[in-house]
């Protein structure tokens, strides 16, 4: 990979990562990723977000009951019994994500458990996952009739619950962190069909363990939401709303984020390439949000036409030498010059996100192929706070 | 001429343009991704306006964005330049409404001042009756 990798002056090690990170997301097809403590505040917000990007799908209604049903139970799941170390802040992290299939949907959890749970956690979905339908509802109501409730809220429910709506066995692993943690990984798997459970056991181990290569990515780049794939306009009004319920910024902060992701997120929509040679309307792409040391960073990754590759270095490097008052300057001769027709704003547009930001941009070439070339942009802003 | 209206729209600003009433007004956010397609129309609309009339009284433009992207400040760029093509460009006002918390559109209307030649007011919205109450348009 670092051989075909084009490194310009003006990156980061974080800048290879995105590649990766894209590939990896669309290999397993998964739309976001929200990785942070999930608070009941945050169970409101994920569960909105979800809704909204299969609200538009042609899913019959009944699954996506279902994968409502069992997204809210495993989101309150994690909110109720995962484990909170005091002084391992880097690991505290939790993460949620769901995989679109045709007539499927897979829910992946990730978050911290005590070592002590581990044996219990496996013996009760061991034992779920033995169960046939039949006596899985028969299960599910004796644990109601003897309201043996746990201390946190009843996590022996929660699984039933999540098997019997899945109809599926529950895919799962724990990664050691450290002596008294790790990390607790499950997948649902949910259809429309009813499937077998027979011959479905283990049919996405695969999903879960890329799913779980990903996430020492994820911690490392210290990334809080991803959105990779179906660029479209709608699902930037999704996504605001979302990070408008989620951040506890300042409406400054928050203000200057969400005017920089417009800007990038409509880069994508507008600018991209499929190389998938699909014509949809949306767009291949990813975006996140990160925070490293007092930076919040927002990354855009996407494909553009090798033969773009270096005019964007120009431009980028031209944009990143200018001063406040050359670069305002030239935003304002770029703004009235009538020879740029409106698709020729992408200029525009970096310019207006280094003012935005305050920071030089920064950028990453990956080299696909002759014709294609994975563009990442890395705009800083410095959180004050 | 008649009025044009058109609502806000998910990622569209409202714009009330009603010549009889001496109101011309955008408000709200401009996001879409094709600007053009929106503000098109409404640079087509004033070219008849201003062909229909012979502009000898004040005529302000109010512009009270609370977030507007490139593409669509591209666009507002568009619309000043045709203003400024006016024989009787003296007569227009730009009054562009701004929220001294927020220093985004301040700049941006900055950026327009220095560049077309028009005259502007800006207006600090803490200070002012909200436009769309003081022009009766809620």
């Amino acid at each position: 990979m670092t051989s075909e990798t084009i490194t310009q002056e003006k990156t980061d090690k974080g800048a290879g990562a995105t590649f990766r990170i894209f590939k990896l997301l669309s290999t397993e097809n998964l739309n976001y990723i929200y990785r942070g403590n999930f608070t009941k505040n945050f169970t409101k917000n994920i569960i909105a977000l979800a809704d909204n990007s299969f609200k538009d799908e042609m899913a019959p209604s009944d699954l996506k009951r279902k994968v409502y049903h069992v997204m809210v139970e495993g989101v309150q799941n994690i909110s109720r019994h995962q484990a909170k170390p005091s002084q391992m802040e880097d690991v505290v992290f939790a993460f949620f994500t769901i995989k679109h299939e045709t007539g499927k949907y897979f829910l992946t959890t990730g978050n911290l458990v005590e070592n002590s749970q581990i044996d219990n956690l496996t013996s009760r979905i061991n034992q779920v996952n033995n169960l046939t339908k039949e006596q899985l509802k028969d299960y599910h109501k004796e644990v109601l009739r003897s309201a043996r409730i746990s201390q946190q809220g009843g996590a022996g429910l929660g699984l039933i619950d999540i098997a019997r709506r899945s109809g599926d066995k529950l895919n799962f692993q724990f990664n050691p962190v450290s002596d008294s943690l790790s990390y607790f990984y499950l997948q649902t798997e949910i259809s429309s069909e009813q499937s077998n459970p027979e011959n479905q056991f283990n049919s996405n181990n695969n999903s879960l363990l890329n799913i779980i290569n990903l996430h020492p990515l994820l911690n490392e780049e210290n990334i809080s939401i991803i959105f990779c794939n179906s660029f479209y306009q709608e699902h930037l009004l999704d996504m605001l709303s979302f990070l408008e319920n989620q951040m506890a910024d300042s409406n400054k902060l928050k203000r200057q984020i969400f005017n920089i992701m417009i800007e990038m997120f409509q880069n994508i929509i507008k600018h991209a390439f499929n190389i998938d040679g699909s014509t949809s309307e949306e767009k291949q792409g990813i975006f996140y949000i990160s925070e490293i040391e007092n930076k919040i960073c927002l990354t855009s990754g996407n494909y553009v036409e090798a033969k773009q590759v270096s005019n964007i270095i120009k431009l980028i490097n031209n944009i990143n030498n200018l001063d406040k008052v050359e670069l305002d300057n030239f935003y304002k001769r770029q703004l009235f010059d009538t020879n740029q027709t409106n698709n020729n704003s992408a200029g525009l547009g970096l310019i207006d996100l280094k003012i935005k930001s305050g920071n030089p941009l920064i950028y990453n070439f990956h080299e696909i192929n002759y014709q294609y070339t994975f563009f990442t942009l890395k705009v800083q802003i410095l959180n004050q706070e | 001429m008649n009025a044009l209206i058109i609502e806000a729209g998910q990622y569209t600003p409202k714009v009330v343009l009603k010549p009889d009433e001496q109101i011309f007004c955008f408000f709200g956010n401009s996001f879409p991704v094709n600007p053009t397609d929106f503000y098109q129309p409404i640079l087509d609309w004033f070219s008849e306006f201003f062909k229909s009339i012979d502009l000898t009284d004040e005529l302000i433009v109010n512009f009270d964005f609370d977030y507007i992207n490139t593409s669509s400040s591209k666009q507002i760029a568009y619309l000043l330049m045709f203003f400024e093509s006016l024989t009787a460009k003296d007569k227009i006002l730009i009054n562009w409404y701004y929220d001294p918390n927020e220093n985004d559109m301040l700049e941006t209307g900055e950026k327009y001042l220095g560049y077309a030649n028009l005259r502007f007011k800006f207006t600090d919205k803490k200070n002012e009756t909200p436009i769309q109450i003081a022009l009766n348009l809620i």
